[in-house]
């Protein structure tokens, strides 16, 4: 407000309102430990309590240790149901859920608020992680469904290339409809699906002895007496 | 550090939890054992094999699915209880794996990170090592107090932090990544246990990491 402002007579004075709030909080009984603040709060004080030293949090304005303790368990069963939709999924990523604080802060009791918060968004990362493993599930299903019509009629699908990826399994398998023997067979209509297994083995392929041994020059050349 | 002496080297402490911790997390707990750090920079020829071995056991299918057994499972529950993201700043034995998967092994570092290695693979256990000449008196976990700072940690401490701490100050964030004490004659081997990890599992890490640090 500015200083020049008239103020009506009806406004209270901003010094006087302020000192009747300065007033108010140093009647408030100051407590200097755990104990002593349960005792206070089972007494059914109502003024707000001041926290143990170096506990700075909004823990004690209007927060209930029952409360918190709800909180956390609703929290422990999101999480698990989290990690245990993640692992269905074999995704390795984390699930992005907003942290009570900011990003590298040290480890602290939360207050009800914080907890709430942090149960919204894992309630939220558990929701959006089973849309997306129902879509994911969802795509597999067409996938398997479009390979079973592939098979049976190559032609129709011409050039279409299934993998063992879009079907949810593991491995390098590609399922790939091409025309036999080429031009020739893109003309005669004559398609079919080829299955390519993949990579090749980590060990590699066996040595095996040549089909035409190859004889040495001197066996070759006859030498006339 | 009087208490160990006293007890003999082989006791396993139990050390003390704040009170206003212990109320909102009644199954946190914290034990230690001190061991002794054999001279030289590598760790014996058993102790990398038995790392290598280790590495090779573990797999990509193992490291997704980590997250859901019973002790990694029950510090990722309570890292998000106290507002850290564990998948941002994961527990020691989730670090590790992410380690082994992106490095293709478990790299020896030393004897006491490579027993403190060993020990959280095998057991899961959230464990630390400290240099027993840098604590002073019995270790406890607390809150930090406004402008502390971690006397063995990294960063300066936000109030209200819990901290692994002695008889005098802050030593390190219980499930921070502290510097692992190298070159030191004993070391203290703490595990911090929660809610869902069992009693008999804390104790066995320290053993573990005590047979692999002396081995």
């Amino acid at each position: 407000m500015s200083p020049n402002a008239v103020r009506s007579a009806s406004e209270p004075d901003p010094a006087a309102r302020l000192a009747q709030v300065m007033a108010v909080e140093a009647k408030a009984p100051q407590v200097a430990s755990w104990e002593s603040m349960a005792t206070a709060q089972d007494a059914g004080a109502t003024a707000p309590i001041a926290p143990p030293p170096g506990l700075d949090t909004a823990l004690f304005t209007s927060d209930d240790p029952r409360a918190r303790r709800d909180l956390r368990d609703q929290i422990a069963g999101l999480e698990r149901e989290l990690c245990s939709i993640v692992a269905a999924a074999l995704d390795g990523h984390g699930v992005g859920v907003q942290p009570a604080r900011g990003r590298g802060a040290g480890a602290r009791i939360l207050s009800t608020d914080e907890l709430e918060r942090m149960r919204d968004s894992l309630a939220g990362a558990v929701q959006s992680a089973r849309r997306e493993l129902s879509a994911r599930a969802e795509d597999q299903s067409s996938a398997r469904a479009l390979l079973e019509r592939m098979l049976a009629d190559p032609s129709t699908y011409r050039w279409v290339r299934v993998s063992n990826s879009d079907l949810g399994e593991p491995g390098c398998r590609h399922w790939h409809s091409r025309p036999r023997f080429g031009l020739f067979g893109v003309l005669c209509n004559w398609w079919r699906v080829k299955v390519s297994s993949g990579c090749p083995l980590a060990r590699g392929r066996p040595v095996r002895a040549p089909l035409i041994r190859r004889r040495p020059v001197s066996e070759l050349v006859r030498v006339r007496p | 550090m009087s208490g160990a002496a006293d007890r003999g080297d082989d006791a396993v402490l139990e050390g003390a939890v704040a009170p206003e911790l212990a109320a909102e997390f009644p199954g946190l707990r914290l034990v230690y054992c001190e061991a002794r750090v054999p001279e030289g920079k590598r760790s014996s020829a058993a102790v990398r094999d038995r790392l290598r071995l280790l590495a090779d056991r573990q797999a990509g299918a193992q490291a997704v699915h980590l997250r859901e057994r019973e002790i990694p499972s029950a510090y990722r529950v309570f890292l998000r209880q106290v507002g850290v993201d564990p998948d941002r700043d994961p527990s020691p034995v989730e670090r590790l794996m992410l380690e082994r998967m992106r490095e293709g092994s478990l790299r020896s570092e030393g004897p006491v990170s490579d027993a403190l290695r060993i020990a959280v693979v095998e057991t899961e256990v959230a464990m630390l090592a400290l240099d027993r000449a840098a604590v002073d008196g019995e270790l406890h976990l607390r809150l930090s107090g406004e402008g502390e700072k971690a006397a063995l940690g990294e960063s300066a401490l936000d109030a209200g932090t819990i901290v692994l701490a002695d008889r005098s100050r802050a030593l390190v964030e219980p499930f921070g990544q502290p510097s692992v004490p190298e070159g030191c004659s004993h070391c203290l081997f703490v595990a911090v246990g929660v809610v869902g990890v069992p009693a008999p599992a804390l104790s066995e890490g320290l053993w573990c990491a005590r047979a692999a640090l002396e081995s």
